[in-house]
């Protein structure tokens, strides 16, 4: 009897975040936690999945529904008191094959698309690995499951749409400069929207400059990201050493004129500049955009630009799913090949055995006149026909991806030729491969 | 072995044709990802030109300095052999591909056309046609990237974001780029230009310089004046990629004389 997988947890959809902060687990922990749930009753084997939206434990067990019964009192257990039972998800089988595949993919995460859940689940698999819980039902689904979020991500543009205002001012500049690194933003007024945008062009290593018809605001502001402040009237003087400028004031004209850019672009001496209005009434004449090297965006573009990058990846979502159908599909087609082994090898052995013995028999009596030379040419004849009658009866076996049929047929072939019981008598337990090999990589 | 050239060369301009269509099918939206067969089809398409290139030389004697047609097949190849390795570098530029490769492969066609063979002329003849082929194909190189550069400039000022605003390389990587191609062929351009005209005064004493040669200075003048403005008056951009491509259609003009004469003659 093949192990089940199974998959019980709780995410960012099913637990609010008190209690997923009690449950969870820092990345310097997961390897003892593996290694504790390997010590469960019915659990074989085991790995632990936490991150800040989620806390999923994947495991392997003979009996699939007392392998859920011991993790679930494993998770009571690190929230005394609090209902867990409730917030707690199980998937069994295929279906916990699926939720894996999804998981790796970034299709279960609250961004769908985002990258650190592959490098996260990479992590899990180590930790387990090191806690030698991971065994080969775990270890084959996780490698499949690498190999799937690997395509999802270089076959679609899953990971590359925007979803935020925020995110598209990234995207834009990034498009416009490459490296946004060391690239240096000034930040006109603080509206809200701006100071997002802001705060994701300084993750990616931007320095920050800021001007406010207040200098308290824009020092209060420069302390809390780490900038320059400046009085507005700097404005001007600034714009020629910056690369781009998002601009969120109250004002009701334009702050930033055509002539005022077309000045700055001459002492720029035509390097790009990027501009951002996200104020209502619009702080930067549209006239701005005319100037050569100097690209203006304003907050209907961007929304224009965030619905579009919605819809696009709509359309990779529903490419990434039929990935991960082939490759599930592909995993159990691989699986039920690896489980019918067994009983082929056993079938085989039983025929060349029965085979060979009449061949000694008949060399020994009636063809005891025949050569070398003959006696190889029988040899080969007997194997080309045994080759031949066993063809149909492996190749069932081996087709057979549900695993009630591929037993069923193991049972009839067992009874049939009195074969011993294969799939009851499995063979020692081969420690998990130390990385997934579905591409020769590690995994990290 | 002359079948075997023939077959070489087939399977280079399949090769070069199936690289530029792979790239051109992923910028006009067939595909999500390029996919390594644009840039994997250029480089097998050039080992096969190169080999091409010296199985001519060693069989037939045809060297890069016998003619206009055997020194298009070697400016092919050296355009080819420069957009792979900058592409080695920057991996966002592989979509130019899809302007490098029809160049090659109008060079490589082109060095089939029955152009008349050139006399051995000495090594200050070879060095103009070495040096120009270099600056030439380095020009063509930083052509490409100012036509994406174009392209890509269009898409961000009309605010069309849509897939192929995200699947250009992004501006001021073009914009450098094409500065670099421009810098790095001007000093070889310069030797090409100046060789030829000592040759060209040499073989033509009696008649003046020919005219293509005037083509040529012309073409040289522009790319000067491109490299000098970028550093003197701070010409990027949409100016840099318009003079770029403006000097790359003048050295096409100079080829494409040359090759007219050749075919007559």
């Amino acid at each position: 009897m093949s192990r089940s997988l199974v998959v019980v947890g709780l995410n960012h959809r099913t637990a609010p975040v008190e209690l997923r902060e009690r449950l969870a687990v820092p990345p310097d922990g997961l390897e003892q936690t593996a290694h504790e749930l390997k010590g469960l009753p019915h659990v074989r084997e085991a790995m632990v999945v936490a991150t800040c939206n989620r806390v999923e434990i994947y495991a392997a067990g003979d009996e699939a529904g007392a392998c859920v019964r011991d993790i679930r009192g494993f998770f009571a257990a690190r929230a005394p008191g609090a209902d867990v039972s409730e917030c707690l998800y199980e998937h069994r089988g295929p279906a916990a094959v699926r939720h894996v595949f999804r998981v790796a993919s970034s299709l279960d995460s609250m961004v769908v698309g985002e990258p650190q859940i592959l490098g996260q689940v990479k992590e899990a698999f180590h930790a387990a690995r090191d806690a030698g819980s991971l065994g080969p039902e775990l270890s084959r689904a996780l490698s499949r499951a690498f190999a799937a979020a690997k395509r999802v991500r270089s076959e679609t543009q899953i990971g590359t749409g925007t979803v935020s205002v925020a995110s598209v001012a990234v995207d834009l500049a990034q498009q416009i400069f490459g490296e946004i690194a060391m690239r240096r933003v000034l930040l006109v007024g603080a509206g809200k929207m701006a100071l997002m945008a802001t705060r994701a062009l300084l993750k990616k290593g931007a320095r920050l400059s800021i001007v406010n018809r207040h200098y308290e605001r824009a020092l209060d502001v420069a302390k809390a990201h780490g900038g320059e402040a400046h009085p507005l009237e700097s404005l001007e003087l600034l714009l020629p050493h910056v690369d781009v400028v998002l601009c969120s004031t109250g004002a009701q004209r334009f702050v930033i004129t055509k002539e005022i850019v077309q000045r700055a672009m001459k002492a720029r001496r035509g390097r790009s500049l990027f501009l951002i209005d996200i104020a209502v009434p619009r702080n930067i004449d549209p006239r701005v955009n005319d100037v050569d090297s100097v690209y203006l965006f304003d907050v209907d573009d961007l929304e224009r630009e965030v619905a579009r990058a919605i819809e696009t990846r709509g359309g990779s979502l529903s490419m990434a799913e039929r990935i991960v159908d082939e490759e599930i599909r592909a995993f159990e087609r691989d699986r039920a090949v690896g489980s019918a082994a067994p009983t082929i090898a056993a079938l085989r052995e039983h025929f060349r055995r029965l085979a060979q013995a009449e061949i000694e028999k008949s060399f020994a009596g009636k063809l005891k006149h025949l050569g070398e030379g003959d006696r190889s040419l029988v040899q080969a004849m007997v194997e080309s026909a045994l080759n031949k009658l066993l063809h149909a009866p492996t190749t069932a076996l081996r087709a057979s991806t549900e695993q009630g049929e591929r037993e069923a047929l193991s049972t009839v072939v067992q009874a049939l030729f009195q074969l011993p019981n294969a799939l009851r008598e499995p063979a020692p337990e081969k420690p998990a491969p130390a990385t997934p090999t579905e591409d020769g990589e590690d995994p990290s | 072995m002359s079948i075997a050239i023939d077959i070489l060369f087939l399977a280079a301009a399949v090769l070069y044709v199936l690289g530029g269509a792979s790239t051109l099918t992923f910028l006009l939206g067939a595909r999500e990802s390029p996919g390594p067969l644009g840039s994997s089809a250029l480089l097998l398409g050039a080992i096969l030109h190169a080999v091409h290139d010296a199985l001519r030389w060693s069989v037939n004697g045809v060297s890069p300095w016998s003619g206009i047609a055997p020194a298009l097949s070697t400016l092919g190849l050296f355009i080819c052999v420069l957009f792979l390795l900058a592409r080695s570098v920057r991996r966002t530029i592989e979509v130019a591909g899809a302007f490098v490769a029809p160049a090659v492969l109008v060079a490589l066609l082109a060095s089939r056309a029955h152009a008349r063979a050139v006399p051995a002329r000495g090594p200050l003849f070879s060095v103009h046609i070495s040096s120009s082929l270099v600056g030439l194909a380095t020009l063509t190189v930083a052509a490409a990237m100012a036509a994406t550069y174009l392209l890509q400039e269009r898409q961000v000022k009309s605010r069309r974001l849509g897939g192929l605003f995200h699947k250009l390389p992004p501006l001021d990587t073009l914009d450098t780029l094409t500065f670099r191609f421009v810098a790095i062929g001007i000093p070889a351009l310069t030797l090409g230009v100046v060789t030829g005209h000592v040759v060209g005064v040499g073989l033509n004493r009696a008649r003046g310089l020919p005219w293509q040669q005037y083509f040529a200075m012309t073409t040289w003048v522009i790319f000067v004046g491109v490299l000098l403005l970028r550093l003197l008056a701070g010409w990027r951009g949409r100016r840099a990629a318009i003079g770029t491509l403006v000097g790359f259609a003048s050295s096409v003009m100079v080829l494409l004389a040359y090759v007219a004469r050749g075919v007559r003659s």
